[in-house]
């Protein structure tokens, strides 16, 4: 009986069932996929936030003293990899040492004592225990840094990037050959391009740390190391000093990807370093991630009332569409159990449906939502499919009890002598 | 008795009726518009609100005099005399186009001599420098006196300096006594540096009025930071603007993200709210296909009762819209506060998208229904119920 009822609707009136299925489809999708957007949507910006540059400055304890010639303290560039050793390793997304010192540089134009940078361009980096590469360097590191030439290949010992500022003083152009002197040597490389930064780089010839450290005599030397590693916002938690920590908070924080935890663990990792957050980046991360992430709850929570709501008044529809019919079944003698049973079982139908079609939709939406904002595609988590079905069957019985029970109470006679 | 009379009869009479029938699809319709009405509303207001929190990132262009090599890392590097220093006027620098530039802090270099040891200095405006850095740890406090200075957290380590110690500065004959305030610790260039009072490193400096750079943090908003760069160069003679493209440009990718982000999320939920509002609009029009029948048996022109149908749900459209206008400006200064805790200037872009949305989806949604129900024969209609 059951059965035969069911198949019954469904060839009397495709169509608005169809209309059903695709609201409740568009509703649950549209929900479920905002939901799991607005979930992953802090860990994105996260990731994204990092082409501010790098957020963690290693330098070596003690620091260089001015115009000495004794040799000052300096990392040992050796231990670099054991950064990426580190237990939020996974977090580290970039990594470049700087050899820093005065140089005096020589062009056609003229010569000028001006800064020298031995620095990693763009090096691939294994990470220990093969889990793939680290793309590490200034090139990675500074998406926004332009440059009019190209960037010198690793290995090339004798190519040099000038900045830009300091190029149009010196008359310096691509292609050329300057000749740099420091207290270690001195060298010709060639200019394989020009940098706009609109910071001090512009002032500064880069070349490959190598060919630095050659030049001023100090071979395995760095000056400082820039990391930058996703991180969780900085909360009050986050600030505070591991110095006064019991070892269970201490734990905790260890355990949180702060940037003052991954700080000192990079700390740790580097004798003779310290290790310091770039405060004001990280501040600035914490304050428009945590905006960004109510926002973005609050916008799904809305929608999810909205389609809730949406969704709930369709099947209230649907049941209140459909008095006449009830009316006759109970005047036919059927019982209350077995109507809201039969109708019960028709709306669990539709609603199912609608709620698989929505989480297919919710997949492909996230998917879209990624790749038109941040050029990926966004996983849709697996939970989005008991999601959407399981919050469009709540919600459709949520708006088809009330009408049900109104419906069921109704004297049959009145109400088809009413519609006859 | 004139048509058109008769015409405006008959759609108010059936206006009240409907708009009681109809409260459920006219709720549904100011639901919908009061999202997109608080979506278009957040997504307007953003902007201007996320600006003011990446204002934390710190200065976005320098101002430097033109052909002029910046002397960075004077601290720790001698990079030897400089035979000619050129500066900016700070009078100039006082006089930065405001339709572009949020703070500005002048600076002036100088390599001073710090008990006797050598250190890079940096002469700041500090209250306009605390301003352009408001997330800088700085630990007492901010300087207030005219001799008192804040040392950068590397260089404090190198020469001992805590807060509440005298040191005594030279440059050149000159000398001067200041007193720690603070140390800082920002992570980048001013570590090394010992942060004095402009006019104390002017002094020192014996380049009065003068700056040698200006960090400026620019309003941009969608607009680009090369435009602002030229407005500051037109209004500061000599002086060169370059873009920390760093910052500028990370900045303007982040906002990009963020707008498109918004941008889909309204469409989507507009989409959303207006497919099941058009489903319930359907349901309640054809609900009404007797009254329709009797119309049309009664002798009801096919063409005006269309007409009448479709002002009917334009003008629940409107009423819809105009409810969720109200409902939407409530829930976006609701969100405004919860998230920035400031209102949120209101766009006119919002009330606009809401009315348009829930006009557009009434009709939209009435147009095939009423189409069907006018070409239906009443006979078979008023037979069928």
């Amino acid at each position: 009986m059951l059965p035969k009822l069911l198949r019954g609707a469904l060839r009397l009136d495709p169509l608005r069932l169809a209309l059903v299925v695709l609201s409740t489809a568009m509703g649950s999708g549209i929900a479920g996929a905002l939901a799991a957007v607005a979930l992953q949507i802090q860990d994105r910006l996260a990731a994204e936030l990092r082409s501010f540059g790098a957020n963690v400055v290693v330098e070596p304890v003690q620091p260089a003293v001015p115009g000495a010639d004794a040799p000052a303290a300096h990392l040992d560039a050796s231990l670099l990899p054991a950064v990426l050793t580190i237990f939020w390793r996974h977090n580290l997304v970039g990594l470049a040492p700087l050899l820093t010192a005065p140089a005096t540089v020589s062009a056609s134009r003229g010569a000028e004592r001006a800064l020298l940078a031995g620095v990693w361009f763009d090096r691939k980096v294994p990470r220990p225990g093969g889990e793939g590469e680290l793309r590490a360097g200034v090139v990675p590191l500074f998406p926004f840094w332009e440059l009019d030439g190209r960037w010198p290949a690793p290995g090339d010992a004798g190519g040099a990037v000038v900045g830009r500022a300091l190029a149009d003083r010196l008359g310096i152009r691509t292609g050329d050959e300057i000749s740099l002197a420091a207290r270690g040597g001195a060298a010709r490389v060639r200019v394989e391009g020009l940098v706009r930064t609109g910071g001090f780089e512009d002032e500064e010839v880069l070349v490959q740390l190598e060919a630095a450290q050659a030049l001023l005599g100090e071979p395995g030397k760095l000056s400082r190391a820039l990391v930058s590693a996703v991180t969780v916002p900085l909360d009050a938690f986050g600030r505070r000093d591991p110095a006064g920590m019991t070892p269970r908070e201490l734990e905790k924080w260890s355990c949180t990807p702060y940037v003052t935890s991954v700080a000192r663990q990079v700390e740790s990792a580097l004798p003779g370093s310290r290790a310091r957050p770039v405060w004001s980046m990280a501040e600035a991360e914490a304050r428009v991630l945590s905006r960004l992430h109510v926002l973005m709850a609050l916008l799904a929570a809305l929608t999810l009332a909205a389609a809730a709501l949406a969704v709930s008044s369709t099947f209230a529809a649907r049941v209140l569409g459909r008095r006449s019919e009830i009316a006759l079944m109970r005047a036919c003698g059927a019982g209350g159990g077995q109507i809201a049973l039969l109708l019960g079982a028709e709306l669990a139908a539709l609603a199912l449906t609608g709620g698989i079609a929505g989480a297919a939709l919710a997949r492909a939406l996230v998917g879209a939502l990624g790749v038109a904002v941040f050029g990926v595609p966004l996983a849709a988590a697996p939970a989005v499919l008991p999601l959407c079905v399981g919050g469009s069957l709540l919600v459709a019985a949520a708006g088809a009890v009330w009408p049900l029970r109104r419906a069921l109470r109704l004297d049959p006679v009145a109400e088809l002598g009413d519609a006859a | 008795m004139t048509s058109r009379a008769f015409f405006a009869r008959w759609l108010a009479r059936s206006l009240r009726g409907t708009l009681a029938s109809g409260a459920v699809a006219t709720a549904s319709l100011a639901l919908s518009s009061a999202l997109v009405f608080a979506s278009v509303a957040v997504s307007a207001g953003v902007e201007g609100q996320l600006g003011r929190e990446l204002r934390g990132y710190g200065a976005n262009l320098l101002v430097v005099p033109r052909q002029a090599p910046l002397r960075v890392g004077m601290a720790t590097f001698d990079l030897g005399v400089v035979a000619e220093e050129r500066g900016l006027a700070t009078s100039d620098l006082a006089r930065l186009p405001a339709e572009w530039v949020e703070a500005s802090a002048p600076a002036l270099l100088l390599r001073v001599r710090v008990d006797g040891q050598d250190a890079g200095a940096v002469g700041y405006d500090l209250a306009a420098l605390r301003g352009m850095n408001p997330l800088w740890r700085i630990a007492p406090r901010w300087p207030e006196g005219p001799l008192e200075a804040v040392a950068g957290a590397t260089l404090a380590a190198r020469l001992g300096l805590a807060p509440g110690r005298e040191a005594t500065l030279a440059a050149g004959e000159r000398t001067a006594r200041v007193a720690i305030a603070a140390i800082v610790e920002t992570g980048s260039a001013e570590d090394e540096d010992l942060l004095l009072p402009l006019s104390l490193a002017q002094e020192l400096a014996a380049r009065p009025g003068e700056a040698s750079l200006a960090l400026v943090r620019a309003r941009l908003a969608g607009r680009s930071a090369d435009d602002a760069a030229r407005a500051i160069e037109a209004a500061v003679p000599g002086a060169e603007v370059r873009t920390i493209r760093q910052v500028a440009h990370a900045e303007d990718a982040l906002l990009g993200k963020v707008r498109r982000m918004l941008a889909l999320v309204t469409a989507a939920l507009g989409a959303a709210t207006a497919f099941t509002v058009a489903g319930t609009l359907g349901v309640v029009l054809l609900g009404r296909r007797r009254e329709i029948g009797l119309c049309l048996a009664l002798g009801a022109a096919p063409g005006s009762l269309r007409t009448l149908l479709l002002a009917e749900a334009a003008v629940s459209g409107l009423a819809g819209g105009a409810a969720g206008c109200v409902l939407g400006a409530i829930a976006s200064e609701a969100v405004a506060w919860s998230v920035f805790g400031a209102g949120i200037p209101l766009a006119v872009s919002a009330p606009a998208a809401a009315l348009a949305t829930s006009v557009a989806v009434a009709l939209g949604a009435s147009l095939w229904p009423v189409h069907r129900a006018v070409r239906v024969s009443p006979c078979d209609t008023l037979r069928a119920q």
